[in-house]
């Protein structure tokens, strides 16, 4: 049990460095988007406040059962996610649980508190709720083409699916990351990334500026705190896959940090100058030059 | 023994003393007659016993013991016999049928009707050439007089048509006889098939033989020389129709069976070839009929086609055998049903067979009905099957697969229209009619009815002596179809104790996929019908028929040949119509899926035959192993039936159907077991045969991308559906797709990953659409959009949706990943990339079906008139909650069923799976759902407890309590958003499910509709029209034969 204890103490310090890590990131986020936009925008620690002030408040108002069970499955798919991940090649420590599964278990897992947040949504009965989560899963179902197919082509290219190995292969300097050794799976895989990170010109399911659609409708309080809070977490665990994946992985903290900040920019970039697909639209893109970069990808190696 | 020639005597002279007798009174005259045929019956009977049992040996009788030409000689020998118990038994029990228009018409009636019977006794006994063309004449002047009794102008039309293609038959037949008398110097039937061997003029012995043959061909009423045939079964009294159709037929057909011996085998490939034309013409010009009678017409025609060729065949090949397993049972099958079901036409009287709704007033007369319509498309155990099979068996070992075809698809066709009829009348109407039921009638068909089940019950026992023991999980079936009155829960009681009785018996004497399959089949099928029990209306039959479907499922599984699979297959298709067709509006898909399971269970049926044909000594499965040389061949026909019964694309379209119009508590069947007998024929398959690879294919590579299409386009279809349980239907499809998937893997993770999967789907599946039935049964509706928030009134339904859902779209830590996860394993492990692409496709838009199912019902905005339904019932919360127990085992302890598996599994394809503790590992990668659960149970856990510390003091508010835009809406059950869910996804991608499979099979049908009619339109009513067919037949025919030369 000795060994079952430390693993649990490992993952809590890497939990609290991962959300401290993404809260931060989120921060920034906002900073570069207001610059763009020409405003001064946020501090960077804004959404600590804005954690604490939802956290803070103190009516909660609850539709139902699934609906307060929402933000939990929300969430704990979030932390799930992450805990699932080696988040550090060859570092004792942050492994987390990752021998639980291999790669397809995270994929797969990324959708577990997506399907719990949108039953509980559902319930809230806001008709905007379920369009926004509409949008969501069938943005999620094309998105994940590519990254599929841009996986099988990194799992034939290594011989497995365990991503530990994945990252080994890629160690030893630039040259043998997957992103030099597999390009057309890495471009797929980054077009999917677009997709899969929330920014335009994929937000459509979120669509902050305009009326209020999706989960956040009619969640607030602590349930909103909790959807916060994962989202820093959420979004940290998709960059490390990525990372891990495509850019050889990482050997310690501040390369881990360099690379996801890099990454998780490419999306904010893109975000920032596009304006916002269509639903339609957004399915049409993913269905076209990604998915056939992926094939390419894929077929590269049936041949 | 009784000298046969006492019939003559006795039938002669009771018909010359009739006028006479008739004086004495009605009741004496009729009291007369009917002595007569029982005491020719009697004759006859005691004939076939004492060649049965009696060991009596075939014998010559003279009149006056005379040699011939100056008397009559009969020849009575076991064929004989058999023919002329058949004969006079149909002739008394339509005594019986037409007794009441007998006594109304008096003793003219009588006589023709004896001087019917005499005609076909004598066609039946006499072994002398010119004799048989008196009695075809005694028979023929007998029918058509008695075709014309009624007095009304079709019987008079019909009876003069009748009259004129008669005589030309005459014609013909006279000619030939003078001209094989004049080369052979003989009239005795045996000593001239001696003598013409000798013969020297060979042209004109052809010609004789051509003439006498095709004499014949126009007495069997062949294509296209029939159109009178059609018009005097059409026109006629139902009774005479019958007894014509029948023993008529079947009276020539031996005397022409007789002659066969005479003629040369050319001219004998010219009975096979138009019999087999007729068979399948006929068959496909009934299918535009809309009047039964006609319908019963073409298929008589059609059926003699097809008896009087295999007859030839078994002459051609010199093969008695077929003629006592083939031919027989395929005339007795023809003989007994055609003129049951022609005298219920007598009683029902509806000219359109939409109209046919009515018999059901009648229990006794719809239950018959439905014997015969199955015993005529040829379903076991009716005799027909028995011949059926024997004649394609035989063919296949001769290399006849054009022939093998031939039958097939006009049995196809036939069954086409049967069964369109049977469906009208398996559910009631609305239409209200009166129906006059005579008792003798009834008496008669009931009698019929008997018979023919006695018969079949004969030729079942006869071919299966020694495996009886196979048929044991049918007996369940049978017991409660017998027990129909007890109340309706006794009997579901009763079939719960079978199906466990039976598990508890012999679930343990069973090992690897027998045992496997069985398990899933008793363990659903008895957590199913738990849920039947809730079941508060009456039906005499619904229990019955789910046992038989049960047991059938149960014996697919325990099949240990191909005739074994292929009876409990069709009993499987047969009882699963009739299970779905007991759905409201169900006609029309009901009809979809059982003219496509036939359609498959004749590939199969081919594609046996085909791997017979290699090694025609076996029945047992290792011929599909040993077929070397056609298993390509045999491989594609058997794996199309199969793919038939999985819906796989192409094949799909009658899946939303059957599945949705089904009754609610049936569906679960048929979603969670049926679906699996077409997985477990392909186990049985690939376990024998393999996936053959040719030089230039490799099946298994194209039967993984039917497996991954089917996965992916039929999610894709099951997102747009507004139905819940069409919803699920296609959900299914696409379920069922990733097995197929799997299982063409070939590898020991692939099938670990199929037997996974098939058990995740069974158990979800079980769950999901008796949750619907729940819901259905207190909304009354199965459109989602028309329900919505039901989560407040039925939390029961709602969470075992809800864990369906997440096992279904295979999110961890539900069995579903398990499967997802085997199945990428071993895709990407055998280099399928673009499979596992298209898979993981369809595994992610399922989530979109999954949410909308839960949402559209149970979330979002209630509607009014649903405000106060009340939870489902236990009986259907129940099963679903004991399903979910399994799924929660199977969940936290992968290794339980996985090591059941890899147990069966790994011993044929090797291992590709260890295990390290509770991790599963394989040559890619690892899992371990123990932990996943717990891991995933923890977190959720303490999130859940610190949300529920942080703010107790929730106020929960009700439904409708919401704002948007900053107003309350004013009517808040409008705003439910789960009408056309998916639109923007249907717009962008809606190209992928555009309905090709829809299209093309509706254009088949579209043709051979418009064949049909056209080819029917031959049929136009004028007896010259029919006379030049006639000729122009006789010219061709006797051109391909003889030669002009």
């Amino acid at each position: 049990m000795d060994n079952f204890w430390t693993t649990l103490l490992y993952a809590f310090l890497s939990m609290f460095l991962i959300f401290n890590y993404g809260m931060l990131l989120g921060g920034v986020v906002y900073k570069i988007i207001a610059r763009v936009h020409g405003r001064f925008g946020p501090p960077v620690w804004q959404p600590y406040v804005n954690l604490v002030k939802v956290m803070g408040v103190r009516t909660a108002i609850s539709h139902g059962i699934m609906f307060w069970l929402g933000p939990v499955f929300r969430f704990a798919g979030g932390i799930g996610l992450f805990l699932f991940m080696p988040v550090v090649f060859g570092s004792v420590w942050m492994q987390n649980f990752s021998f639980s599964g291999d790669l397809l278990l995270v994929i797969y897992f990324i959708f577990f508190g997506q399907l719990g947040m949108a039953l509980g949504a559902a319930e809230s009965g806001h008709p905007y709720s379920p369009m926004g989560i509409m949008r969501g899963l069938a943005q999620v179902t094309v998105s994940e083409v590519p990254f599929a197919l841009a996986v099988i082509a990194l799992a034939a290219q290594h011989g497995t699916l365990s991503i530990t190995e994945i990252v080994a292969a890629q160690q030893g300097g630039i040259a043998n990351w997957n992103m030099i050794t597999n390009p057309v799976a890495t471009l797929a895989g980054m077009m999917a990334f677009l997709g899969m990170m929330m920014h335009a010109p994929f937000n459509l399911h979120l669509a902050p500026q305009e009326i209020p659609v999706g989960p956040p409708t009619e969640y607030h309080s602590n349930f909103l705190g909790y959807m916060q809070a994962n989202r820093a977490f959420f979004a940290s665990a998709k960059l490390i896959l990525f990372m891990n994946l495509f850019f050889g992985g990482a050997t310690n903290i501040p390369v881990l940090v360099g690379k996801t900040f890099t990454l998780y920019m490419f999306a904010v970039f893109v975000g920032v100058v596009n304006p916002r697909f269509t639903l339609e639209n957004s399915i049409r893109w993913f269905i076209r030059i990604p998915t056939a970069t992926g094939i390419i990808a894929v077929l590269l190696y049936t041949f | 023994m009784v000298n046969p020639l006492y019939i003559v005597a006795i039938l002669l002279g009771t018909g010359f003393l009739l006028p006479l007798i008739s004086k004495a009174g009605r009741r004496i005259s009729l009291t007369v007659f009917f002595m007569s045929l029982i005491s020719v019956s009697a004759i006859s009977y005691q004939w076939l016993w004492s060649f049965l049992f009696g060991g009596q040996t075939a014998a010559m009788f003279y009149t006056a013991g005379v040699e011939p030409p100056l008397s009559i000689n009969f020849l009575i020998g076991y064929k004989e016999a058999i023919f002329l118990t058949a004969v006079n038994f149909m002739g008394l029990v339509g005594a019986i049928y037409m007794s009441t228009q007998i006594k109304e018409t008096g003793y003219k009636a009588m006589v023709l009707f004896l001087l019917m019977v005499l005609g076909l006794n004598g066609l039946i006994l006499t072994a002398d050439i010119f004799n048989l063309f008196v009695f075809m004449e005694i028979t023929s002047i007998a029918t058509f007089s008695l075709v014309g009794m009624d007095l009304k102008l079709n019987s008079l039309t019909g009876g003069f048509k009748y009259m004129i293609a008669g005589g030309l038959a005459s014609v013909f037949l006279l000619l030939g006889i003078i001209i094989l008398y004049s080369l052979t110097g003989t009239l005795g039937i045996e000593s001239m098939s001696q003598y013409v061997l000798n013969v020297d003029n060979i042209k004109l012995l052809s010609i004789g033989s051509f003439l006498l043959i095709f004499s014949f061909i126009i007495e069997m009423k062949q294509f296209p020389a029939n159109g009178w045939a059609i018009d005097v079964y059409d026109g006629a009294n139902p009774g005479i129709t019958g007894l014509a159709s029948a023993t008529g037929t079947a009276a020539v057909f031996y005397s022409l069976y007789k002659i066969m011996p005479i003629v040369s085998d050319e001219i004998l490939s010219i009975i096979i070839f138009t019999g087999s034309l007729t068979f399948i013409a006929s068959n496909l010009m009934g299918l535009m009929q809309t009047n039964p009678r006609r319908m019963l017409g073409y298929s008589s025609v059609a059926q003699m086609g097809l008896v009087m060729a295999a007859a030839a065949w078994s002459v051609f090949s010199q093969n008695d055998g077929i003629f006592f397993t083939s031919v027989l049972p395929l005339l007795l099958n023809h003989f007994f049903a055609k003129a049951g079901l022609f005298w219920i036409s007598g009683i029902i009287k509806k000219n359109d067979y939409r109209n046919w709704g009515v018999i059901r007033e009648n229990k006794v007369l719809s239950g018959i009905f439905i014997v015969m319509v199955l015993a005529l498309t040829g379903m076991p155990p009716f005799p027909g099957f028995w011949g059926k099979w024997n004649l394609v068996l035989d063919l296949a070992a001769n290399y006849e697969f054009f022939w093998i075809f031939i039958i097939l698809l006009g049995s196809l066709f036939e069954a086409g229209y049967m069964l369109r009829w049977l469906g009208v009348t398996l559910k009631k109407t609305s239409e209200k009619d009166i129906i006059a039921y005579d008792s003798y009638k009834v008496l008669a068909i009931e009698i019929i009815n008997i018979t023919l089940l006695a018969v079949s019950f004969f030729y079942f026992f006869r071919q299966n002596q020694g495996h009886l023991s196979y048929y044991l999980p049918y007996t369940a079936g049978l017991a409660l179809l017998g027990l129909r009155s007890l109340p309706e829960r006794f009997k579901g009681v009763l079939a719960l104790t079978s199906i466990f009785f039976y598990g508890y018996m012999f679930l343990p004497l069973q090992t690897g996929f027998v045992f496997f399959f069985n398990a899933m089949f008793i363990f659903g099928a008895f957590v199913l019908t738990i849920a039947t029990l809730n079941r508060k209306k009456r039906s005499s039959t619904f229990y019955g028929l789910l046992m038989l479907m049960t047991g059938s499922l149960i014996a697919i599984a325990n099949a240990d040949n191909i005739l074994h699979f292929f009876i409990s297959w069709e009993i499987m298709t047969v009882t699963s119509y009739l299970l779905i067709r007991r759905g409201n509006e169900s006609e029309k898909e009901s009809y979809s899926y059982i003219m496509f399971s036939l359609g498959g269970a004749f590939l199969i049926l081919s594609g046996f035959a085909y791997a017979y044909s290699q090694n025609p000594e076996f029945l047992s499965f290792n011929i599909l192993s040993m077929a070397q040389e056609s298993s390509a061949a045999a491989f594609i026909l058997i794996s199309l039936g199969f793919l038939i019964k999985s819906a796989a694309l192409g094949v799909h379209i009658w899946i939303a159907g059957a599945y949705s119009k089904a009754e609610d508590d049936v569906t679960p069947f048929i979603s969670a077991l049926l679906s699996k007998a077409g997985i477990f024929g392909f186990v049985m398959l690939l376990l024998t045969m393999g996936i053959p690879k040719t030089e230039y294919i490799d099946l298994a590579y194209i039967l993984s991308w039917v497996g991954a299409l089917t996965a992916l386009i039929g999610t894709m279809m099951a997102i747009h559906e507004e139905n819940a349980k069409r919803l699920l239907a296609y959900s299914s499809m696409g379920q069922v797709g990733y097995i197929i998937l799997a299982l063409s893997i070939m590898s020991g993770l692939g099938w670990t990953a199929a037997m996974f999967q098939m058990i995740n789907h069974f158990l979800i599946k079980g769950v999901l659409f008796l949750a619907i039935a729940g819901v259905i049964y207190r909304t009354g509706t199965a459109d989602m959009y028309k329900m919505g928030g039901l989560i407040k009134k039925m939390p029961w339904s709602f969470t075992a949706v809800m864990f369906g859902i997440i096992a279904i779209s295979g999110v961890p830590p539900l069995t579903g990943f398990g499967a997802k996860w085997l199945l990428y394993e071993a895709l990407i492990e055998k280099g399928w990339y673009l499979q596992t692409g298209a898979a993981f496709f369809a595994s992610t838009v399922a989530f979109l079906y999954c949410f909308r199912l839960i949402h559209a019902i149970f979330l979002g905005q209630p509607k009014n008139e649903f405000r106060n339904v009340k939870e489902a019932p236990a009986w259907f919360i129940v099963p679903q909650y004991i399903f979910i127990m399994v799924i929660f085992l199977f969940s936290v302890f992968p290794k339980l069923l996985i090591d059941q598996i890899t147990g069966i599994v790994d011993p044929i394809f090797g291992s590709g799976l260890t295990w390290q503790g509770g991790t599963a590992i394989t040559s890619l990668g690892y899992w371990n759902g123990t932990t996943v659960m717990t891991i995933v149970g923890v977190i959720f856990v303490v999130l859940a407890a610190g949300l529920f510390i942080k703010s107790p003091k929730v106020q929960k508010v009700k439904q409708f309590n919401i704002v948007f835009s900053a107003e309350r809406p004013e009517t808040p059950e409008l705003t439910h958003f789960a009408y056309e869910f998916f639109r923007p996804y249907r717009r962008a991608l809606g190209w992928m499910i555009a309905p090709y499979a829809k299209n093309f099979w509706a254009a088949v049908t579209e043709w051979t509709l418009t064949i049909s009619d056209s080819l029917r339109k031959i049929y136009t009513g004028n007896t010259q029209t029919y006379i030049f067919y006639i000729l122009m037949m006789s010219v061709v025919l006797f051109y391909v034969t003889v030669g002009v030369k």
